[in-house]
Formats: C-alpha cells, structure tokens, sequence
C-alpha cells in the first residue's frame, strides 16, 4: 500500500497539469460555496439583526409560564430583577442584562389615541444590551420620572415631540385601569420599523410602582459576548438559575422572534437550493475531470498491467490518486474560501449601489458583512472529497479491467 | 368601560342591564351592624340596595354614546328577576332585535343575522357595552362589591341641593377589580348614589357618573338620569335615561333562557 | 468531426459538462426567481395591489381596521363609478374594490379575531388566483352570505366546507352586530396571512353588515404591465388631487417594508446568480482545457503532418463550439422543460409551517420560467465553451511538433 501512496503522489506530482485541472473545479466550487454561504448567512442574520438589537437580546430570561403565554403580555408571570441580574451576569458569555418590562396600553393625545407596546426600560443598563439609546433624537427616561420615547412613526401619527405630554392608560397587574401622565423627552428613530410604529419607552421603576409590579419584571434581556452560541449560553444560564435556586425560563432570540423568521426561513430554503446547485456543479467539474483524466490515461493503465499491477491494485492507485487531489483541492478552497471569508465578515460587501433609489422610510445599514459557518467547510469538503472518489472509481475499474495490448495500442 | 356597580349610580344601569338586586348581603351586614345611632358605611349602602332591589323589573330606556364627534343612540327594553338574570332587547333601528342574556356569571348575545348565540368572553369583556363608557366586565363584578371592597364612611358633603354621605371604597389587595377606588356620594335622604368617581390606585380620576334625575317609582327613589363621563378621552361619556320602569312584575316563565333567546 | 467521433467518452463527457451547467443553471434561476416572485406577489395580490388607493387619514389607522375613513367615490357618489373611472385608464388591467374590517368567530368560549375581506367575486377570483390557491369547495358568490377561509383558520376553529359560523363585528356607525355564513371554499395558498386569519366574502354582504353602501376602505388597481406602474401611480394621483386630494394612491414598492425588503432580496440573489454563472463557465472552461492538454500529443501530431497553427486552432474551436453548441441545447432544452413543468406543478418546500402570520411565505415554490433566461443560458453555453477552448487551442497550436509528442 505505501508503494502505491507512492506512486499515486508521483503521478499527482509528476502532471501539474493535470492535477491543478482535476482539482480545479472542487477548489473553485468549495470557494463559491463559502462566499455564497457566508454572504446569505449575512443577509439574513441581517435582517434578523434588527431584531435582535432591538427587541429580543440575545437571550431572555422570563419566569415559567410566561413564554407560552406571552401574547397576553401577562404582569402577573414576573421575575424579580435583583435575584436574577447577578446570576445572568455570572455565566460565561455573558456580557450585559438589563431588566424590562412589556405591556400594552393606549397613548391618548387630544383627539388621537392609539393602542401601543409600552416597554420599561432601566435607562442606565438598557444601553448595554439593546440599541434603542443610539437611535433616540433626544433621550432615555430618567428613572424616578414619568418621562416617556416615543417610535418616530407615533410620533408623527399623534402629533408627539419631544417636551409634549401624552397620556398612555392601561391596565395595572391586577386588572385595575391605570392612567399616567408622560412627558416625551425622545423620539426613536430605528432601524426597525416595529419599534418606531408601536414602541413607547418608560421608566422602569416608575412603571413598575404605576403597574403594581413591586419592582419586578416581565423579562430579563440578556447580550452575549461576541461569536458566542446563544444556545450553548442558554443551556449555562439555565443551569445557573437552577444552581442558584431560582425558577426561571430562558428563551433565545430564535425563539423570542420566531413569528418574524420568515425571511429568515426563506434563506434557509434558497439557501439549501443554492448549496445543492453548488454541489452539483462542482461535483460535475470533478466528476469530468476526473473521467477525463482517466480515459487519457488507458495508456498508462496498459502500462501498469504490464509491470505485473493487479486489477485491485490500479484501482486503488487511481482511488488513492483521486483521494490526494481531493484533499489538496479542498484544502486549497477551504483556505482560499477562508481568506475571502475573513474579507466578507470584517469588511463587508456595500450595497447600497445595488439598491438604488429605494428609499425604506428608516435608516439602513448598507453593507451585508458575512458570517462564518463551520459546517459548511465540513460539509464543501466531505461531499467534495467523497465526490472526487466516487468519479474515479468507476473509470478506474473500467479501464483496469481491459487487456495491457488493447490498452497499449491506444 | 364602566360597569354599573351595584352600590353607586351605576346601580342603575346595572339594573336596566342585567343585574337584579338579590337581598342582601349588606342587609345582612345591616342586621350584625352595630346598633349605633349613626350610620355605618355597610349601613348606608345596604338602605341603597334597599331602595335598588325589586323581584323583577321592565324597564324602557335610552343610551346616549358620545364619542369624539360622533353621538350615537341606542334604544332598549329590559327585564330583569331577583337572581342575577336579565334580558335586553335594542329597538333602535341600527340593533334592531340584538339581544343580550345574563345568566348569573354569563353573557351571551343574540343576533337577527345569526344562526347562534355569541358567548361574551376573554378580552371582549373589557370592552364597552355596545360602545358605551360601561363595560360588560364591571356587569358581572357588580354583584360581589362587598368582596372587592373595603367601604369607609367619610364624614357628610353637600351636594347639588342634598346633603350627601361620602363614602370611600377600596379595592382589597389582591384581588382584582376594574377600579382601585371609589368614591360614592349618597343622598342621605332619599339613599340613592348621586355622585361617584371612579379612580386609578393613586387616585388619578378616571370617570365620573353623575345621576341627573331622580323619580319616585313604586314608592322608591330612582335614579332615571346618569351620566357617565371617560376623563381619559375626549369627549368621551354616556348618558343612560330611563323612560319607564315598572317592578314586581309578571315574567314569564324560562325568559331568561338561552332557548328563549333565540326566538 | 472524425475527432469528435474518434473518442465519444470524451466528446460525451465534454458535452455532458455543458448541458449539467447549463441546466443547472436555469434550474436555479428559476427557483430563485420563483420565491422572490411569488413573496411579492403574494403581497401584491393580497394587500398591496399595484396601486393602491386610500384615503389620506386611513393609512394611518389602517392597522385599526378604521371603518371612518372609506373610500365611496371622488365627491361621494359611491366606489362602483370610481372604479370604473379608474379601470377606464389605458394600461389598467383591473380595478378591485375591497372593504377590510376586523371581526371575531366564536369558537367554544373563546372570540378569535380575524381579519374579513369584502371584495368583487368576478374581481377577487382573478386576483387571489383562486384557480391555484382554492384547496376544496368554491369561492364566494355576490349576495349570498358565504364565505372562504384559510385551510389554517379552519383547522384552528375546527370546521370545514360545508358549515356555518357566526362572526361578530362593529359597524361604521358603532353597532355590534352578528352574520351567520356559510364556509363554500378553502384556501390553501400556503401565505400563512392568507391561510391563518383571513375570511374572504362578497363586497355586496361586506358593506351590508357594517352600513357602508356603495363604499370601500381600499382600492387596488392592477396594471397589464408591471413596468408601467410608476406611470400610472402618478396618473391616479393627479387624478385625484384634481377631486379634492382626499384620496392618495401607493404603488406596491412603497406599500410597506416587507416588499422593501424583497426587493433587496432579489438585488442581493442577482449578485449570488452571477456568482454561480462563474462557477458554471469554470467548470466548463476547466472541462475544455484538460481536453487540450490531454491531446497536445495529438496536436503535436497534426503539426507534424503539416497542418498550420491556424487551422489547428481552428480545428478545435470547431470541435469546441459544435460540443458547446450540443450542450448548450440539450442543457436548455432538458433545463427548460424541467422548470416549464415545476412551474406548473410547484416543489413542496418545508418548514414553511412555521411561521407567523405577517409574512406570506409559499409552502410551494413554483419556478419562473422566462425565455430570456433560457436564451442567455443557450447562448452563454456555447460562448463560454468557445472561449475555454480557444485560449489552449492556440497556445497547444503554437508548440513545435516535438513539444507536443513529448507530452504524454
């Protein structure tokens, strides 16, 4: 066996050619498939972004049974922030939390009134974890006040600005109508249109006491560290709460966004069509090349006979041959598809050029940067490397098996 | 939304809707009471419930719904027995033949175009009553106030041309009620609700009813005239007129039913 | 020729590499295309139109479900003559009045919300593609109480075809009112806003059981074309601030953000497209040139026997473009019947189910197919192929004869 290893690397060695045009298309299809990949995992990690900065975290801690209920915004599932703030904030990958709280209500202005989502936020930690405080024309509420943000787009609708007062009036935890007087001291303008059509921003603490609530919260949002896996953190905080004695829920962003994935889903279905087209192509470069390497090469194989090679054995030198390009192959493209990748996450494609004129009432960020997605190397890599086997499999026992002479005289 | 309350000048509408005064528990209260010369709060409100309570009742009346710039007018015929069951018929042209049914803790409603009986529940409770500034909710607490509320007399105000007892209610903690506090104003003669303000915890006020007619009925003072006013809103209130009322009288039999409700 | 036919594996195989490319290719265009379309299409047909025209105060509080500000004609004299003013317009295809209000449906104790849509059953048939979409029963008759809901909403309320239920709702004027209808059809678009909380009904009952007469809260106007939807959008606006500016009308690309989004989708998929077309002609250039590099031998021998470079090269781009040509037909053609057949039929997608009920995302991807597309992809075939042969054509040419027999 290693005197045929040693051949086959001979051979690879001995027709660059030949070799780099085999290897070629796998190279070339593992590198479009990373760039591909990376950029769609981009586009719709892109439009998840939003919602992730603005409304989900990274990770929510609710307590029991308050997920499963959450679209009756129910305040008497709450959790108390002093008891689970330090918990959160001692697990790994953990980098801010911040306490909120979410109910609905309608904000009165004159004659206009309009049902709202009304969120309190701790104005000091809230910037932390999510993005509403870069995005405000003017800014957060002080705690201990009646001081409110309004959503750029209920603004405009109620006739809102900034130093107005409006009056938001909803119900208290124990089902008690509640009104209160709030002074607008900003106007949010996001890029996240949920957020500026139906968001008013309150002071925690001040709600808290207007709702009932004893200074407890409907949530915890939780920010994790860079690159870290929010369902690994969501296993360690889990653990952590229960460590600590305390019952609590944790939901991922997926989870908490999962009524707005849909775009996101369409990625992962073009997504699979893309890769499998990808596959497909790359593979009949490969397959191609391979075969047609293998038919050039009847001579060789009459050859080869000739010197007393058994069947068995030039098949396997072919497999072995086939096996060394595709590992040179794939690792090229990995690498290559890597060094492209390293350019798309830090850097980023802009395209706003792309776009044109379309104007989408509220601010964008122009450029999609990529992601990084380490199954899809696996993934480029075996079904490449298993593709350029099985291609020269069956041109390898076809040509093996006929006569040196016949061979010879091609 | 406002409910009417038993106790209150809600009271009223709480009649005209549904609600039957049963005797009572504050009658009850009444008897255990002390036997001071002055009156105590649970005492005042059970001479209310006195003077609001009846067998059965039929009752003719108008709502005026006024909101933002738009006045709508309902028209309605009610019956009402002494255990928490009544019926209201729209004979306004626009709910012609809409009818609602109390039965005890349920609501249910028929309609002309209908094949079936809605059931009132979740979160169309809270909703008003046909748009009004009361809410179907408050119709279904209004027979447990004293379970909701802790009353406290406070002391004795003139109002309009009467002088009125104030009392102050409550809502017990942990229990769940549409408003945290309450504040009656009760003619100390005739011992019907002329006043009441309806308030958040902290007391921000929230409505006022205000009771614009009384009339003799049956021997009895009846409030005839309320009006009912959302501070929230502009130009938000009701007004409910009673035009007839008749008591004791002969229902017929499974009226309150939902059979009967359909046909 | 004679070569060609000389080594038919080789020929075969270089043929095959085109025609795969190729076909792959149009498959994939056709599936990508085929989501971004439909997702806008959908939105479009069900609440965009291409135009859409509304009263100024209703967009505002449309998420209300408003039933105050209605559309009922330029000066009052109802929505039927302003639609028929509208549909007058050349380059109109159709004019579809629709009155959108919020109702409940009992379902054992519980009142769900849904969202009712009265509109033209002539009109909406077309519209909502009802051909494709209506899973059983038939659509909505004018004047008859009857209705169509989503397969999802059906589930969930656990009736079908064939039964009555009873909606409850608010009329203009504030009255609560409650129809009885008769379910005679169920969609299954697989737009889960379509599918999960929307009950279509005839305009006529529609207006009917909120006292709207001869009115609407919207109109969506659909052009023949979809080029001249900016044209027509400033047409009707003109039009209307002619009659008073109560009215204003909102093409599709400005609706709302989702077809915002979409379009950027579709820019972003563009980019990915091109993309694949390089990987595509690499692997055919990349095909062709082993092809000359395994036959430079043979070229040597062909310079050998006297033939001049030039009709050496000539001789393999000959080769080269009847392979190109061959695989790029049969490519196209095997390619364009496959996406002309799933265009009719659909490929079933997964995990669509998920979803909230906002976003309209098919459960069937159906393929576009576009002649343009298949035209490129022909002509592209052959091209690439010509090109990946000529550049090694020449240069093997160029080898002096020993050269090239000395390669093996």
């Amino acid at each position: 066996m290693p005197f045929l290893v040693k051949i086959a690397a001979r051979n690879i060695v001995r027709n660059p050619r030949r070799t780099l045009l085999t290897f070629g298309s796998l190279a070339v299809g593992i590198i479009t498939l990373i760039i591909v990949d990376s950029l769609l995992g981009g586009f719709t990690s892109k439009s998840l972004q939003n919602i992730i900065d603005y409304e989900t975290g990274d990770l929510k801690v609710h307590a029991v049974g308050y997920f499963s209920d959450r679209e009756n915004l129910p305040l008497d599932r709450s959790i108390d922030p002093a008891v689970i703030l330090p918990v959160a904030l001692s697990v790994q990958g953990v980098e801010s939390a911040s306490p909120r709280t979410q109910f609905t209500g309608r904000v009165v202005a004159g004659w206009e009134e309009f049902p709202v989502l009304a969120i309190a936020v701790n104005s000091d930690r809230d910037g932390d974890v999510l993005r509403l405080a870069d995005d405000v024309d003017g800014r957060l509420p002080r705690p201990g006040t009646n001081e409110a943000v309004i959503g750029a787009n209920l603004s405009t609708l109620l006739g809102l600005e900034v130093g107005d007062v409006a009056t938001i009036v909803t119900r208290t935890r124990d089902h008690a109508i509640q009104a209160m007087d709030l002074t607008i001291v900003g106007v949010a303008s996001t890029p996240n249109p949920n957020v500026n059509r139906n968001h008013i921003y309150l002071a925690f603490d001040t709600t808290a006491s207007a709702l009932g609530m004893a200074g407890r919260a409907t949530e915890i949002v939780v920010r994790l560290a860079p690159g870290v896996s929010a369902e690994a953190a969501k296993l360690r905080l889990e653990r952590a709460l229960t460590d600590s004695g305390v019952a609590a829920e944790v939901v991922t962003w997926k989870e908490s966004a999962a009524d707005f994935l849909a775009l996101a889903q369409t990625g992962s279905a073009t997504d699979l069509m893309l890769v499998a087209a990808i596959f497909l192509i790359a593979i009949v470069g490969v397959t191609n090349t391979t075969l047609l390497g293998a038919l050039e090469r009847k001579r060789e194989i009459g050859t080869m006979q000739a010197m007393g090679l058994r069947q068995s054995e030039i098949v396997r030198l072919f497999l072995l041959e086939s096996a060394g390009i595709g590992i040179l192959a794939t690792i090229a493209g990995s690498v290559l598809g890597a060094a492209v990748n390293v350019y798309l996450v830090e850097v980023g494609i802009d395209v706003s050029s792309m776009l044109g004129d379309i104007d989408l009432g509220f601010p964008i960020d122009n450029v999609i940067r990529g992601t990084w997605n380490p199954a899809t190397y696996i993934w480029g890599a075996a079904a490449g490397f298993a593709s350029c086997l099985v291609s020269s499999y069956i041109p390898a026992r076809q040509a093996a098996r006929q006569h040196p002479a016949v061979m010879m005289r091609q | 939304m406002y409910v009417n309350d038993k106790p209150g000048a809600l009271a009223t509408l709480a009649l005209v809707l549904f609600v039957a005064t049963a005797a009572s528990i504050f009658t009850q209260s009444a008897v255990q009471a002390s036997k001071q010369s002055e009156l105590t709060a649970q005492e005042i409100l059970a001479r209310v419930d006195e003077h609001a309570s009846f067998e059965s009742a039929y009752f003719e009346s108008t709502m005026i719904i006024r909101s933002g710039r738009r006045e709508l007018v309902k028209e309605m015929q009610s019956y009402s027995d002494g255990q928490g069951n009544g019926l209201v018929t729209f004979t306004n042209p626009a709910d012609r033949d809409t009818k609602y049914l109390k039965l005890g803790d349920e609501l249910w409603m028929y309609f002309p175009d209908a094949d079936d009986l809605v059931k009132i529940s979740g979160h169309m409770l809270r909703q008003g009553f046909m748009g009004s500034d009361f809410s179907y909710e408050d119709t279904l607490q209004s027979e447990r106030f004293h379970e909701v509320y802790d009353v406290v007399l406070d002391g004795m105000e003139p109002c309009g041309d009467a002088l009125c007892y104030v009392l102050d209610a409550s809502v017990k903690p942990g229990v769940q009620a549409t408003y945290a506090l309450r504040r009656m104003w009760v003619d100390a003669e005739l011992f019907v609700v002329r006043r009441e303000e309806l308030m958040a915890a902290g007391g921000r006020l929230l409505k006022i009813a205000e009771t614009e007619k009384i009339e003799t009925i049956d021997g009895r003072p009846f409030s005839t005239q309320v009006t009912m006013r959302d501070l929230l809103r502009q130009n938000s209130s009701t007004t409910l007129v009673i035009n007839r009322a008749e008591f004791d009288i002969e229902i017929p039999e499974d009226l309150f039913s939902l059979r009967s409700l359909m046909r | 020729m004679r070569n060609l036919g000389r080594s038919r594996a080789r020929t075969a195989l270089s043929i095959f590499s085109v025609a795969a490319s190729v076909m792959m290719v149009l498959l994939l265009k056709g599936a990508i295309d085929g989501i971004l379309t439909t997702m806008e299409e959908s939105a479009i047909r069900l609440s965009a139109g291409h135009i859409r025209v509304i009263d100024q105060e209703y967009e505002s509080r449309e998420r209300l479900l408003s039933l105050q500000y209605p559309v009922d004609g330029w000066n009052g004299e109802g929505v039927a003559r302003m639609a028929q003013d509208l549909a007058a317009i050349p380059g109109v295809d159709l004019v579809a009045p629709r009155l959108r209000f919020g109702g409940m449906i009992s379902h054992g104790d519980d009142l769900r919300s849904v969202l009712v849509v009265g509109g033209d059953p002539d009109i909406e048939r077309e519209l909502l593609r009802a051909d494709r979409y209506l899973g059983e029963g038939r659509f909505v008759r004018s004047g008859e109480r009857e209705a169509v809901l989503g397969r999802r909403l059906l589930g969930r309320l656990g009736l079908g075809v064939g039964d009555r239920f009873t909606l409850v709702f608010s009329t203009s004027v504030g009255a609560l009112r409650g129809y009885t209808l008769t379910i005679v059809g169920a969609f299954e678009s697989g737009m889960p806003f379509l599918d999960d909380g929307t009950v279509i009904v005839p305009l006529d009952v529609a207006q009917g059981a909120v006292d709207f007469g001869d009115a609407a809260t919207e109109l969506l106007v659909m052009a023949s074309r979809l080029l001249d939807v900016p044209i027509l959008a400033q047409q009707i606006e003109d039009m209307a601030r002619e009659q008073g500016g109560r009215y204003t009308s909102i093409p599709w690309y400005k609706h709302n953000e989702i077809i915002e989004y979409l379009q950027v989708g579709r820019r972003i998929y563009d980019a990915i497209y091109i993309g694949l077309l390089v990987l595509a002609s690499f692997v055919v250039v990349n095909t062709f040139v082993m092809i000359v590099n395994e036959r430079r031998r043979e070229i040597g021998m062909l310079s050998a026997l006297g033939l001049r470079s030039r009709e050496i090269r000539t001789l393999f781009l000959l080769e080269g473009g009847v392979c190109g040509l061959a695989g790029s037909l049969v490519g196209s053609l095997v390619g364009a019947s496959l996406v002309l057949v799933l265009s009719r039929v659909g490929i079933p997608l997964p995990g669509a189910d998920a979803m909230g009920a906002e976003l309209m995302y098919p459960t069937t991807l159906y393929p576009i197919f576009s002649a343009g597309v298949v035209a490129y992809a022909f002509v592209g075939g052959i091209l690439v192929t010509v090109a990946a042969v000529a550049l090694p054509a020449r240069q093997a040419a160029r080898m002096s004869p020993t050269e090239a027999l000395r390669a093996t």
